[in-house]
């Protein structure tokens, strides 16, 4: 699968937060931070729950199956490296496990203007560099 | 705090589109800094306090320092961007009222042709081959800027509601109206129909051009002091009824985290109810209103929050010349706002809801006695004002 965006556009580099969630990447899992006290899940990592103020957590893998919360069409091409891409969409999911959290992603597999709130979609990896791996989303379809 | 401080000066230099201004952005904020204590009748040797928010390019101890400000009492930097334009004003009123300062100037100078569209420059990283924080999560899936976070936002209202595109653009058309009387404002000669703001280009799913805040470079300030000083110097003094700064539960730099609400709202609901409260007025009371355009559609949900009517119900309310001087019955960014006077963070909306209290707007609304002014809704914390003549 070739990478949704060209070289140049910007990867992410992990924090003492965050690196457990970007390695569970590169073994294509998708964690999503659970507090240990009170079962509260939350996304993006960060060290204490909102909820209970607990400092303990630990990771619950996703099945990577979720719907397109909200979504938009960039035309315009703001970072200088989309722009042999644009239009790009991009979508927030909605998780249907681990608490229902949203992420950022990219959905594959299908026409930009056939995207829709509510899409059923599942994840699929993207080994962008041999250091980071990525999560876009493509349409779930009924076989 | 009700009606203890008042707005007594206001300045500002020129407008103009980005990269059009030769001067330093350091040397606008001094200008606009002398032109506001000039207005109020004072002398930089009165000031005692500084604020401004956002980026620290023009930190007050260095506008002090230049401008040789006798005594500095009180200095602020307050967080966020254009969430904090009134939050500034409120910064000052807390200094004046607290007896810390005598005389507390509040600016904001911006030159996004000097130093790039705000948002996307140094604070965003995206000159960097890999980017931290909550950016990390974002940045790399094509959310880089404003006006695709935002569009986010938009799209979950339109669904959850049947907002339209053609509702955001009530907003932008009201802005350029009001541009049309204003000779400071950069789009002044350029009308547009809402035909036009369909027509113009697509920036990111639903936002068109029109939709979006402009990039300027130019320079405002307002001098704040108490009421008993204010009835001594040159204007009608504009008292500060309420002002309220802060954000609603999870609501902060990473919209991941976002309560579900969140989502469809501009994150203004405490503010709102801490405003009212303290101003002890409702939106029934409002004469006219500044509301920070980053976007259309996050002033329509700004419009919600404060109660101008029901939650999803902000599309309908914004259509048929409800915003439009002079007939409109909530005449809004009566000055062409972000939208069409120009992009002054914010805080030439201040200038404008000050005006219209004094009287002297382009636009001015007849009889207006209470004005309301909200900054940059849908980023945390977000900030607001009620002013009265």
């Amino acid at each position: 699968m070739a990478n949704f965006f060209p070289d140049g556009m910007q990867l992410p580099a992990p924090s003492v937060d965050t690196q457990d969630f970007w390695d569970a990447c590169k073994e294509h899992r998708l964690v999503i931070q659970r507090c240990t006290r009170c079962g509260t899940y939350r996304f993006t990592p960060v060290p204490v729950c909102y909820e209970c103020q607990s400092f303990d957590w630990s990771w619950e893998e996703s099945r990577g199956i979720g719907e397109v919360f909200t979504f938009t069409i960039v035309v315009h091409p703001i970072h200088p490296a989309t722009r042999d891409v644009i239009p790009y969409n991009a979508a927030v999911i909605q998780l249907q496990d681990c608490g229902a959290v949203k992420l950022t992603t990219n959905l594959i597999e299908v026409k930009n203007e056939d995207i829709y709130v509510g899409m059923p979609v599942e994840v699929v990896w993207e080994d962008t560099t041999p250091e980071v791996t990525l999560y876009r989303f493509r349409p779930i379809r009924s076989s | 705090m009700k009606d203890k401080t008042c707005i007594v000066g206001v300045g500002e230099t020129e407008y103009t589109r980005w990269g059009r201004i030769e001067r330093s952005e350091f040397q606008l904020a001094c200008e606009a800094v002398m032109k506001a204590v000039d207005d109020a009748g004072l002398s930089i040797k009165d000031v005692d306090g500084l604020v401004t928010y956002s980026i620290d390019r023009n930190s007050p101890m260095a506008v002090a320092q230049a401008l040789g400000i006798p005594t500095l009492r009180f200095a602020n930097i307050y967080p966020g961007g254009g969430n904090s334009a009134c939050g500034v004003i409120h910064n000052a009123a807390m200094g004046v009222f607290s007896e810390t300062a005598n005389v507390v100037v509040a600016y904001r100078a911006l030159c996004q042709g000097q130093f790039g569209r705000f948002g996307l420059g140094a604070n965003r990283g995206a000159g960097l081959a890999t980017i931290g924080g909550t950016a990390a999560f974002n940045n790399p899936f094509g959310i880089v800027a404003a006006a695709q976070t935002y569009a986010l936002q938009a799209r979950r209202h339109m669904h959850e509601f049947g907002t339209t595109s053609r509702q955001f653009g009530a907003i932008s058309v009201a802005s350029y109206k009001h541009a049309q009387e204003n000779p400071r404002a950069v789009m002044n000669g350029r009308r547009i129909t809402i035909e036009d703001h369909q027509a113009s280009r697509m920036i990111a799913d639903p936002y068109h051009l029109y939709d979006c805040c402009q990039e300027n470079d130019g320079a405002c300030a307002v001098v704040v002091t108490s009421a008993d000083r204010a009835k001594t110097l040159r204007h009608k003094p504009v008292y500060i009824m309420g002002a309220a700064h802060g954000a609603d539960y999870r609501d902060g730099n990473d919209y991941h985290a976002k309560a579900e609400s969140g989502w469809t709202s501009a994150g203004l609901s405490s503010v709102a109810t801490d405003l009212w409260a303290r101003a002890e007025i409702g939106p029934k009371d409002v004469d006219v209103a500044q509301i920070y355009e980053n976007f259309t559609g996050q002033v329509l949900m700004a419009i919600e929050d404060f109660g101008f009517c029901e939650k999803g119900e902000g599309g309908g309310f914004v259509e048929g010349g409800r915003l439009e001087w002079p007939d409109g019955e909530l005449p809004l960014n009566t000055s062409g706002g972000n939208l069409a006077e120009a992009y002054i963070h914010g805080l030439e909306l201040v200038l404008e809801g000050a005006r219209q209290m004094r009287g002297d707007s382009t636009c001015q609304v007849r009889d207006a006695e209470i004005g309301l002014v909200v900054a940059g809704p849908a980023a945390a914390p977000s900030s607001s004002l009620v002013l009265r003549r």
